[in-house]
């Protein structure tokens, strides 16, 4: 089932990708637009936010060359078949599950759920750098200060990223993988 | 000294702050308690301006903490000078070369001739047992060391307001009591965050609970509330088992 | 630089697609020289720091602060095909976490990143072996180069992708435009990645030698 509808995802991507007719790109932003409204699902929050940020970032692209050219045309075109991706994407990520995209290999979706896991553990971390710094920096940190800082965080994650790496590998081990 | 009115947090749309309002006096000693998961971190990092409420007002004294205050540089120098946070994790604020430049970093920043930096960073480094220590890599220390270290950072610009997160996570036994007594010797005031009930009574003499729904179960004394068995259970504080106990629920602190 | 899902010519992201595809399969297989068991959790655990320090921002002189690609630092430390198979984690994890960068747009960015950057980076590296600052130059001229491959791939669509009247069809901005328009903030770029990359080599790479 999810890997018909990443086949799907991928057809339609490479279509509407390829797309240059205005009423078909029209009419399919909304088709789009109500499917994902019937689909509404909770993981479609952020959808107005990325939507606005998504159509503002086409625009800002292809303005430019439509002011200049004065040819509208254009920038409707960008615009509609930067909002149907979007919407495509959107939709599929709110109905498949990522990882189980992988199953076929075990070593890959293992690779991808503890990539996932160590870089939001590391950012969490990270960031509380960042407010410890924040918090014990009475004035504007200077150049020195901060390359200090910099140095400091290549150095934990640095050390840390060789630690989990080792970490892992043995817990593997213990449990009987022994290869990949 | 400071007040919370009806603060909410969030963030991704999860609450981790429901509805919290209290005052804390100056010099008071509080102590945050709750289970992990409830807040206590936020609280900090709230009371220490680094994350702002998503609804409701901070004032530190009498004056409103917000995300434009630190735009005023006499605003931002004298509260980051006042109210310290030391970090649940204390390997996050250590950043310097040595232990010598970690302990000056902020006398540095106020432009504290190097000398009179020199004294302070002595007299605290002494105190803490770090004297050895000063020309050493902050990152080559052991956990405790790093932990006491952090602290004595903090120490050194005696802040108004001293804000600890765990403290204790990283001490043995003996470092615990020794940190018990320097609480209660620092002329500031206090408040300690822990989920360790027995310890909660060293910390302080008031008591501030968190609970489970991230709202405020709890504001007062701290023997009437070790009392109250309901209220422990509610914060997830106390835990039921029937184990060695012919039949009968039998219930515990940490 | 991040240019959304349908600037892209199907023209262009396939082959690109084939092209880094077959190189992370052949990064893989290294990989199993390099680290000779568990490369899973190492590729992983240094995706997550190549994370960070792509995330971190980095002082330069003038007073502001920008962001490096992260890549040459991870190339000179571990070499170039370790840090290709990251920069092929780490851009997924950009369109995961963050969400930048499409799925049009990522083999892309991983042959700009991954293949020119960490390769060149690599090789500069060896060009400038003798030099006092060959580090940070391969971390700064990476980053330019990257970014000069990165405009070329979008300054060709005005002139192979128009319609019958000569209106584009995909990514409108001829060469002449592209290629300034990449370099001069990847100047600032180029500049923070020479130093995180000095960072890396001068103060990281101790630590690789003791085991």
């Amino acid at each position: 089932m999810n890997k018909a509808l990443f086949g799907l995802y991928l057809f339609f991507t490479v279509y509407v990708s390829s797309l240059r007719e205005l009423n078909l790109l029209l009419l399919l932003f909304f088709v789009l637009f109500s499917v994902l409204f019937a689909l509404k699902r909770r993981r479609l929050k952020g959808f107005f936010k990325g939507f606005l940020y998504t159509a503002l970032f086409s625009l800002m692209l292809s303005l430019p060359y439509s002011l200049w050219s004065s040819s509208f045309d254009y920038s409707i075109m960008m615009l509609l078949r930067v909002l149907n991706l979007y919407m495509l994407t959107l939709m599929f990520i709110s109905t498949v599950n990522l990882y189980s995209l992988l199953s076929f290999s075990k070593t890959l979706s293992f690779l991808l759920v503890i990539s996932v896991s160590f870089t939001l553990a590391y950012r969490r971390v990270f960031e509380n750098f960042q407010q410890a710094l924040r918090s014990r920096s009475i004035e504007k940190p200077k150049r020195q200060e901060l390359l200090n800082f910099l140095r400091r965080i290549m150095g934990y994650f640095f050390e840390r990223a060789l630690r989990d790496g080792q970490e892992v590998t043995m817990a593997m081990k213990s449990r009987g993988f022994d290869h990949d | 000294m400071i007040e919370l009115r009806e603060v909410y947090y969030s963030y991704d749309h999860n609450i981790t702050l429901k509805n919290i309002s209290f005052k804390v006096r100056e010099g008071e000693k509080v102590v945050l308690l709750g289970i992990n998961g409830s807040g206590k971190s936020t609280l900090l990092k709230l009371l220490n301006a680094l994350i702002f409420p998503t609804e409701g007002a901070y004032y530190y004294k009498g004056e409103r903490v917000e995300e434009k205050s630190f735009k005023n540089k006499d605003f931002r120098r004298t509260f980051r000078r006042e109210v310290a946070l030391l970090f649940q994790n204390p390997e996050v604020m250590l950043f310097n070369p040595t232990v010598y430049d970690e302990m000056a970093f902020s006398l540095r920043q106020l432009g504290f001739r190097e000398e009179e930096t020199r004294e302070k960073v002595e007299y605290w480094a002494d105190k803490f047992g770090l004297s050895p220590l000063l020309k050493s890599p902050p990152f080559e220390l052991s956990l405790g060391q790093k932990q006491r270290l952090a602290l004595a950072c903090l120490l050194v610009l005696s802040p108004k307001l001293l804000l600890l997160d765990e403290p204790t996570a990283h001490l043995d036994p003996k470092s615990t009591g020794w940190l018990v007594d320097l609480l209660w010797e620092l002329p500031c005031t206090i408040i300690t965050s822990t989920h360790n009930l027995s310890l909660a009574e060293e910390l302080g003499d008031r008591l501030l609970v968190l609970g489970q729904d991230h709202t405020l179960i709890y504001d007062g004394r701290i023997e009437d509330f070790l009392r109250d068995e309901e209220k422990l259970l509610k914060a997830g504080l106390l835990h039921r088992h029937r184990y060695r106990d012919k039949g009968g629920y039998h219930t515990h602190g940490f | 630089m991040h240019i959304p899902d349908g600037f892209v010519a199907p023209q262009v992201y396939l082959p690109a697609y084939l092209l880094a595809v077959g190189f992370t399969l052949l990064s893989f297989r290294k990989l199993k020289e390099a680290f000779e068991e568990g490369k899973v959790p190492y590729i992983a655990s240094l995706s997550a720091f190549a994370f960070i320090v792509g995330s971190v921002a980095v002082p330069i002189p003038g007073g502001t602060s920008v962001h490096g690609l992260g890549v040459a630092p991870i190339a000179l430390l571990f070499g170039p095909w370790v840090a290709y198979a990251c920069f092929s984690i780490v851009l997924l994890l950009q369109v995961i976490l963050l969400g930048e960068g499409g799925i049009t747009t990522y083999p892309i960015n991983l042959l700009a990143i991954g293949l020119v950057g960490g390769f060149s980076a690599y090789w500069f590296y060896r060009i400038f072996n003798r030099m006092a600052f060959a580090v940070f130059l391969s971390g700064f001229l990476s980053t330019l180069l990257s970014a000069i491959f990165m405009s070329i791939l979008l300054g060709v669509h005005p002139y192979l992708f128009k319609d019958p009247s000569g209106k584009p069809l995909y990514f409108p901005y001829p060469l002449s435009l592209t290629i300034p328009a990449f370099l001069l903030p990847h100047l600032l770029v180029g500049f923070a990645e020479g130093i995180l990359t000095h960072i890396a080599v001068k103060h990281l790479s101790k630590r690789l030698r003791h085991e």
